[in-house]
């Protein structure tokens, strides 16, 4: 099964770009008010920077991917250590993530179900997806791509009647110190981890580092131009309030000549990428366990993860423990995405310029 | 005679008739003769044909003996050919006569009575020397004449195909205004022909299959050396002889057969009844199957763009056939989509409706006993029973009976106070738009997805239709079509232009044959196609 | 594979529940909300339900379109559980027009009610606000003559189209008003006028021009007797006090591009009024610099046509005097109502905050800078640019 070069690129920027719909965007204006945009910025260079640095040794990588690397490096034994770890991260981040989707759905349309309502049709899709395989969830995400952005670009013109130019002074927000700082922010691009999972099916494995490039590049664009919208329209001690900043941009755009209420146009965006989002990391936690442990076939395991998943949610109880949880994983994520990447090819590289001597 | 009330009168029994295995297997008497090759005993031969074809008890096939004079002797011999098939003038004028009459042949001294019959007494376009005997009495089922002569290890077959065919008409389904008005119709040998005349070109080839055990259906495969990738064809071919059926008749027959995954509701291999669409498509690098007996000619392998073009897209102009295709597009998206997202929002999420509507909605139900889930359904499967019908009906009855049933129907439930008049809005809107899809295989799958993405509306809002979209796309996603992806040009991006093969573009642009068919060359059209404007008068 | 998938799908979409599905003539549709004070710390909450019946069935006379039910409690959500069990049907908040609150609570601040209704999502955030004497009267006087759909009432009367000098604001921008620093909000004012024209004795009443007098006191007959009448300065979100017409004007003249209002100005002693229609082509500029004593000028771009010409001016025939007359006049009132929201009322009501902040760098900066007590002694200088374009369609002879 062969994946396109275009429709890899398209699966990673929508993975990336999903944090968009949470209250990712609010840490950035919680870090430099007005100026959360710049922060933004600067997230984005500097997790670029990291990219050319990992992608200078993965081009020169003979592995089809990364579990292929860290064997050839390190040995099988490491491999299956890191892998099991992986594992358990993975499937504790996707129940975290599967329950802020279904709270953010409750919230908006349908308040009086409860929460095990929307969960079941989430996991539904999820079983789905992982049964069709990788080759469907890329061709998915070509096409819902398009339908996404648009209505992303329609929210934004829609929105952009409330915009008032003086949101953005004073200028520097907190302090440069501050906009620097944003750096820290880099976990908002952890998904681009999964690359090096699927860089084994792609046509051409030469197109492997700037298929990263193109996505990392048109993630942040939309990133930054969200998060510049949002602070336009919204005036900085009101905007840190908000849980979800994008449903709040939503709720201000008007079509009042043929719908009362536009949130509800805006909803699919939710469950699109609820859908894409969840069935992508379900089919990368089956295909970890099927590379580390060098298993033939998992579909027959896809009822027992589902099973863990789903019971792994009652443990976030209310939305302290969640906010938790959420800086634990996702600091854990960035080493296991931009860290091991860059030891295992650079180790990997050492060991063939030895053998070739 | 007085009628005995009182007395009891046996009343005569009635025998019934029961279905049981026959006990007789009666394969005894047919293998009485086995024979292979043609023998030079010409009474064996005609002892072997009356027991392939049980004469005389079938009275289609005619078995007529002669005698020809050669050389100075006599031979007996004897023709076998279907009344019915073969034209009986055509018998006179090509066989009985030349052998009986032996006027105009003056054959050399001394030369074989095999070359002497077939060098000079069969004036047939078509004539063949066979030694197979088994063969020899098939082909007779198809409007071949077979000839044995006495001495000779050889039967000759001859083509007498002479039957009753429908003439080239107008198709039945698929009408254009502007346009050739030409369409197929049963005949092999007609349809090839309409074919080769259209692209006349040296490169276009007819291969032959036969098809079915018993029946041995002749069917052609059509495609262009040099554009067509071998391994499609061979694909083809290779389904098509490993079919383990008795009879196959039609080409729908052997579009279930071949067809990648029989359940699923969207039809996999494009079928039409224009020659024009046929060239078309074989120009860009597609197989044509061609089978005698049926007017349709399958075309493979199908994408599901292919289903939503009509022959006339291309005959338009450019911005007509722009506007024809959004309409056609929304169509599509009515068809599967106004009843479930109706039901959705009066449900689930009634802050999406503008307030007037409300309270015009809200006061129409008033009357109104049953939920709106269950007024959708009985409309939706009125308004099936009046589609149905409507196709049965004879003649001037079928146009009025849609019109009447729908209206009578409509308005009387609505004064009855059963449904409310917005729901027979939606259901015409519905009904209407499936009208609109050009493929009437492909409309049946949207009109059984309909009832689906109703179901999942009443149950979750816009999550239960987002959800039933989700499972249809990934079923649609994972359909292969002979090799070829089933959304080929928009999922699995590898088009060099895509542009032009999602959206329509004019016809003086498209220079590129489809890449996901892989043709062996690439080019059709020059970059500047027109080249008139450029050049100095 | 599939008829597995396919047999477990549809055994759980049975078994799934249908928690939401309400048909739409289950609920029952509250257009319109009004918050009084009771006694006791409780507040007495009235909510306009519309009569689809009525409504949609489109007869001459809409009577009993709305039907309003009062109920004293503590809060607005514990209200609603009181009221479903009189109505037959569960409320409905999504299509609320408008929330009107009563002028004593609005004195003691209103943030805890708009904060609560805009962290429930059930009511839309671009629901319009209001302030009134008494918002049950309000209600209850309510009947619209021109229209069936009482909601369509509410969105017209409050469209800028409709009044052009209009205040109107939502929800969400009081909320962003009352959470966001140094920034301040004007509501409009509803009322219910009576017949009788009672003359209230207000010696602090200064007018501006000969139309600037309290709507309250001018006797209008009507068939509807609940309307707007004037606009309220709100300082976070505590009520200042209520503005008059002619303050109304020079609002709307500062924030925002107005069209075409007529302005009267007192020519003589005989009681000669000119009328303009005065448009505004451009926003106005406004340029702030912040020193020890902040100095704020205003720069307006008037144009205007001549629609009533009395005797005393025609004579002159001279367009660039009448220019001259009108620019006098409203550099010297826009300029006394600048000094008095700055020395009466303390407040920032025209946000020249905005403006402020771009002479810093940094957030720090500006708070140690407190704009709130640099803003009472501020200076102004306000130079209106106006111009006569022409007199209708007749000559200036």
């Amino acid at each position: 099964m062969k994946i396109a070069s275009k429709d890899a690129t398209k699966l990673i920027t929508i993975l990336i770009v999903s944090k968009i719909l949470f209250s990712d965007i609010n840490i950035f204006v919680k870090g430099s008010m007005s100026a959360s945009y710049l922060e933004a910025i600067m997230c984005a260079l500097v997790s670029i920077a990291f990219f050319l640095i990992i992608s200078c040794f993965f081009k020169k990588s003979k592995c089809a991917d990364i579990f292929e690397a860290i064997e050839f490096s390190f040995g099988r034994k490491i491999k299956i250590f890191a892998g099991t770890l992986f594992l358990i991260l993975i499937l504790s981040y996707t129940a975290l993530i599967l329950k802020l989707y279904t709270d953010a759905i409750l919230t908006i349309a349908y308040p009086n179900s409860p929460a095990f309502f929307v969960m079941f049709f989430i996991m539904l899709t999820m079983v789905f997806s992982a049964y069709a395989g990788i080759g469907t969830i890329t061709k998915f995400s070509s096409v819902c791509v398009s339908v996404m952005l648009t209505l992303l670009a329609i929210l934004y013109i829609l929105a952009s009647k409330n915009i008032d130019i003086t949101n953005i002074f004073p200028v520097l927000g907190n302090g440069a110190g501050n906009i620097l700082m944003g750096a820290k922010n880099i976990f908002m691009y952890n998904e681009i981890l999964f690359l090096f999972f699927i860089s084994g099916f792609l046509e051409k494995r030469e197109d492997a580092p700037k298929i990263g490039l193109k996505a990392l590049i048109y993630s942040s664009v939309i990133i930054v131009v969200s998060t510049l919208f949002y602070t336009l329209c919204i005036p900085y001690p009101a905007s840190k309030l908000f849980n979800m900043p994008l449903l709040q941009l939503a709720s201000s755009t008007d079509v009042s000549f043929f719908l009362q209420r536009s949130e509800g146009i805006f909803f699919l965006l939710w469950i699109f990428s609820s859908f894409l989002y969840l069935g992508a990391t379900f089919y990368f936690s089956l295909y970890t366990f099927k590379r580390t442990f060098d298993s033939s076939d998992i579909k027959a395991l896809i009822p027992s993860f589902i099973v863990t998943v789903f019971s792994s949610t009652w443990f976030f109880k209310n939305t302290k423990i969640i906010e938790n949880y959420y800086i634990i994983f996702t600091s854990l994520f960035v080493i296991f995405s931009f860290l091991v990447p860059l030891i295992a090819y650079i180790f990997e590289n050492i060991k063939r310029r030895r053998k070739n001597v | 005679m007085r009628k005995n009330i009182f007395l009891y009168k046996k009343r005569e029994e009635k025998v019934d008739f029961n279905l049981e295995y026959d006990s007789k297997t009666g394969k005894e008497c047919e293998e009485e003769i086995k024979l292979t090759k043609v023998n030079s005993d010409v009474r064996l031969n005609k002892k072997y044909a009356q027991n392939v074809f049980s004469l005389p008890k079938n009275a289609d096939i005619v078995l007529r003996d002669f005698k020809i004079h050669a050389n100075g002797k006599e031979y007996s011999a004897f023709l076998l050919a279907c009344d019915g098939l073969a034209g009986s003038d055509t018998i006179n004028e090509c066989i009985l006569k030349p052998f009986m009459y032996m006027k105009n042949s003056h054959p050399k001294e001394n030369m074989k009575l095999e070359d002497i019959i077939f060098e000079t007494l069969l004036p047939q376009a078509q004539a063949k020397k066979i030694t197979d005997i088994n063969m020899l009495c098939e082909l007779v089922n198809f409007g071949f004449g077979a000839v044995f002569a006495d001495t000779i290890e050889v039967g000759f077959l001859i083509d007498l195909k002479r039957w009753e065919h429908r003439p080239v008409n107008a198709p039945q389904n698929e009408k254009v205004i502007l346009g050739p008005h030409e369409g197929f119709n049963e005949m092999l040998r007609t349809n090839t022909g309409l074919i080769r005349k259209t692209i006349n070109n040296s490169n276009l080839i007819m291969e032959n299959v036969e098809l079915g055990k018993k029946s041995k259906t002749i069917a052609s495969i059509a495609y262009i050396k040099g554009v067509t990738n071998e391994n499609i064809v061979n694909e083809v071919k290779f389904r098509c002889k490993n079919i383990n059926a008795d009879y196959i008749f039609t080409s729908q027959d052997l579009e279930q057969f071949i067809e990648d995954n029989p359940f699923s509701p969207s039809p996999q291999i494009l079928s039409t009844e224009r020659p024009d669409r046929v060239c078309k498509a074989l120009v860009q690098g597609k197989v044509a199957i061609i089978v005698s007996g049926s007017p349709n000619v399958l075309v493979v392998p199908a994408t599901f763009l292919d289903f939503t073009k009509t022959a006339e897209d291309e005959y338009l102009r450019y911005p007509y056939a722009v506007l024809i295709r959004i309409i056609r597009l929304l169509a599509i998206f009515l068809t599967l989509f106004a009843s479930a997202i109706f039901i959705a929002v009066t449900n689930y999420h009634q802050d999406l409706i503008l307030t007037d509507i409300l309270f015009s909605i809200e006061s129409s139900r008033k009357l109104v006993p049953f939920p709106s889930i269950i007024e959708i359904i009985l409309m939706e499967l009125a308004f099936e029973l009046i589609k149905e019908a409507g196709v049965r009906v004879p003649g001037p009855i079928g146009q009025t009976l849609g019109i009447v049933g729908g209206i009578i129907l409509g308005q009387a439930a609505v004064e009855a106070n059963v449904v409310s008049p917005i729901m027979i809005i939606i259901v015409a809107v519905t009904g209407l738009s499936s009208y609109i899809i050009p493929n009437y295989s492909f409309s049946f799958a949207f009109r059984i997805l309909r009832f689906a993405y109703i179901f999942g509306a009443s149950v979750g809002g816009f999550l239960g239709i987002l959800t039933v979209f989700f499972m249809h796309l990934t079923v649609l996603f994972s359909l292969k079509s002979f090799g070829v992806s089933y959304t080929s040009p928009i999922a699995p991006k590898n088009a060099k232009n895509p542009i032009v093969s999602m959206f329509i573009v004019p016809l003086w642009k498209k220079e590129r044959r489809p890449e996901y068919l892989k043709p062996e060359s690439e080019f059709k059209q020059g970059k500047i196609s027109r080249e008139w404007m450029y050049k100095k008068r | 594979m599939y008829k597995k998938l396919m047999l477990v799908l549809f055994m759980c979409f049975i078994l799934s529940g249908c928690y939401d599905r309400k048909e739409i003539d289950d609920y029952a549709y509250v257009i319109a909300i009004g918050v009084d004070k009771a006694e006791g710390g409780k507040y007495k909450f009235t909510a306009s339900v519309a009569n689809p019946n009525v409504i949609g069935e489109a007869k001459e006379k809409a009577e009993g379109a709305l039907s309003n039910i009062t109920v004293e409690a503590t809060d607005f959500f514990s209200a609603t559980e009181i009221i479903n069990y009189n109505l037959s049907k569960k409320i409905n908040l999504s299509h609320t027009n408008l929330i009107i609150f009563s002028k004593s609570i609005a004195q003691k601040g209103l943030k805890t009610f708009t904060d609560s209704f805009v962290r429930e999502l059930k009511i839309r955030p671009a629901t319009l606000v209001a302030i009134s004497e008494d918002a049950t009267s309000y209600l209850e006087n309510l009947k619209p003559i021109l229209e069936i759909n009482p909601e369509k009432y509410f969105k017209e009367i409050f469209d800028e189209d409709n009044a052009n000098f209009l205040e109107s604001a939502t929800l969400s921008e009081f909320f962003y008003a009352t959470n966001a620093d140094e920034r301040n909000i004007v509501l409009p004012v509803v009322n219910v006028v009576d017949d009788k024209n009672e003359k209230k004795d207000d010696a602090e009443d200064k007018t501006y021009n000969e139309n600037d007098v309290e709507l309250t006191k001018l006797p209008i007959k009507s068939g509807n007797k609940s309307m707007i009448t004037g606009i309220a300065f709100f300082a976070d979100d505590k009520l200042i006090s209520t503005g008059t017409y002619a303050e109304d004007v020079f609002h709307s003249f500062i924030s925002k591009k107005t069209g075409k209002i007529s302005y009267t100005v007192n020519v003589s002693e005989k009681n000669d009024n000119l009328v303009v229609s005065m448009t505004e082509f451009k926003r106005p500029k406004i340029k702030v610099k912040c020193e020890k004593i902040p100095k704020i000028s205003v720069e307006l771009f008037v144009d205007c046509e001549v629609v009533y010409l009395p005797e005393g001016i025609s004579k002159s025939k001279d367009s660039e005097k009448i220019s001259k007359i009108v620019q006098d006049d409203l550099n010297k009132n826009i300029k006394l109502y600048l000094e008095k929201t700055s020395k009466t009322l303390k407040c920032d009501i025209e946000n020249f905050s905005k403006y402020a902040k771009r002479n810093f760098l940094t957030y720090k900066d500006w708070q140690a800078y407190n704009w709130k007590e640099k803003y009472k002694n501020a200076d102004f200088f306000v130079d209106a640019e106006v111009n006569v374009v022409k007199f209708g369609i007749l000559e200036n002879d």
